[in-house]
């Protein structure tokens, strides 16, 4: 019970941090959607967990839903299309977290729904309340974004042909 | 590997690496594992609540009652203190020789002119065989309630007072009483719904 509990809470916290992007933030989110399961004796399961966490997230965060913003984006284009940028980027923490940084909240929570957890685009569109189509364009933009800021922001091995 | 599935492993590996700390986290389970045994304490502590106030309230009611009973011991006076008291203060007052205000020469008279007294001057039996002649009246009081003071003469030219006083509840109870104090004799006694004392 304990442990399936703990793997629930680790479940959403993450959940959390992909909205929010800030350790402390999520965890308030966690706690406050957490207590607000346990006073309403709602089920210890992820879905009625992160349906929690994500109405006290959008209710903090109306102006991002009612105005969404992108951010001004540094990126900067291959100039050469001669060059062929190595697509196996060397991810790593540091850099995926600027990357997310410059995600909408949205964006993250979408990746975070499909890359993490795995759910399809038909789940996600339950959990956001997105048209199927608008979840998976974003899908594609966002890993697009991350891409491109990674290309933008790596030390590319490059090969001339 | 795809760029999609790339991208979406290097999403997940951030996300897995990243976890509650232990501290919170024992802290959310206990919020759960307390909510869980809430029914229960609440049950018990509403019990405990309950009974706490009812002996509470007992203890109140049995501290208020002995509180009363020790009051009413030493508020309210024996029958002894209570015929020394008056006693007391009929001699103060016979002691004073205050001049009559009024000067009829019978109760009935003095009754009239006397219109604050909630009673009616009573002419004492025990006293007519005496032969007291009276002198005249005046208002005092006795224990805090108003009182007539008449003085009377005897034939042999002594003077005594006279205190009626409407028999009110402390007094209902001085039936027959005789006393001395400060040197003076003094008798006390009920007649017609009046408190009468003489003093001389």
């Amino acid at each position: 019970m304990s442990e399936s509990l703990a793997i629930l809470l680790q479940h959403g916290y993450r959940y959390a941090l992909s909205l929010a992007h800030h350790a402390a933030k999520a965890e308030d989110l966690l706690q406050d959607a957490w207590v607000a399961v346990i006073q309403a004796g709602g089920p210890h399961e992820k879905g009625y967990l992160f349906c929690a966490i994500r109405s006290r997230y959008y209710n903090l965060h109306k102006r991002e839903l009612l105005v969404p913003m992108e951010p001004l984006e540094s990126i900067v284009e291959p100039a050469d299309d001669s060059i062929n940028v190595n697509h196996e980027h060397d991810f790593d923490d540091p850099r995926l977290e600027t990357a997310f940084s410059q995600l909408r909240g949205i964006e993250r929570e979408v990746l975070y729904l499909s890359a993490v957890e795995g759910y399809t685009a038909q789940e996600i569109t339950t959990i956001t309340g997105q048209a199927r189509g608008t979840v998976l364009s974003m899908l594609n933009r966002t890993r697009k974004k991350v891409q491109r800021y990674f290309s933008a922001n790596e030390v590319k091995v490059v090969s001339h042909e | 590997m795809s760029e999609q599935d790339e991208t979406d492993k290097a999403v997940k590996d951030y996300y897995q690496k990243k976890s509650l700390s232990a501290e919170k986290l024992q802290q959310l389970m206990d919020v759960a594992q307390l909510a869980e045994k809430k029914p229960e304490a609440e049950v018990i502590n509403w019990r405990s609540r309950w009974l706490m106030q009812r002996n509470v309230s007992i203890a109140a009611s049995l501290l208020l009652a002995v509180l009363i009973a020790f009051q009413w011991m030493s508020v309210a006076p024996t029958q002894e203190q209570l015929v020394a008291s008056i006693a007391k203060e009929i001699a103060i007052n016979h002691q004073k020789q205050f001049a009559s205000d009024f000067s009829e020469a019978s109760y009935a008279g003095l009754s009239q002119v006397m219109t604050k007294l909630d009673f009616k001057l009573v002419d004492p039996e025990r006293l007519k065989s005496k032969g007291f002649e009276i002198m005249g009246g005046r208002y005092c009081s006795l224990d805090g309630h108003i009182a007539a003071q008449v003085r009377l003469k005897n034939s042999a030219g002594e003077i005594f007072t006279l205190y009626q006083t409407s028999s009110h509840e402390t007094f209902q109870t001085l039936t027959e009483h005789v006393a001395r104090a400060k040197g003076v004799d003094i008798e006390m006694w009920n007649e017609g719904g009046v408190f009468l004392g003489i003093a001389g």
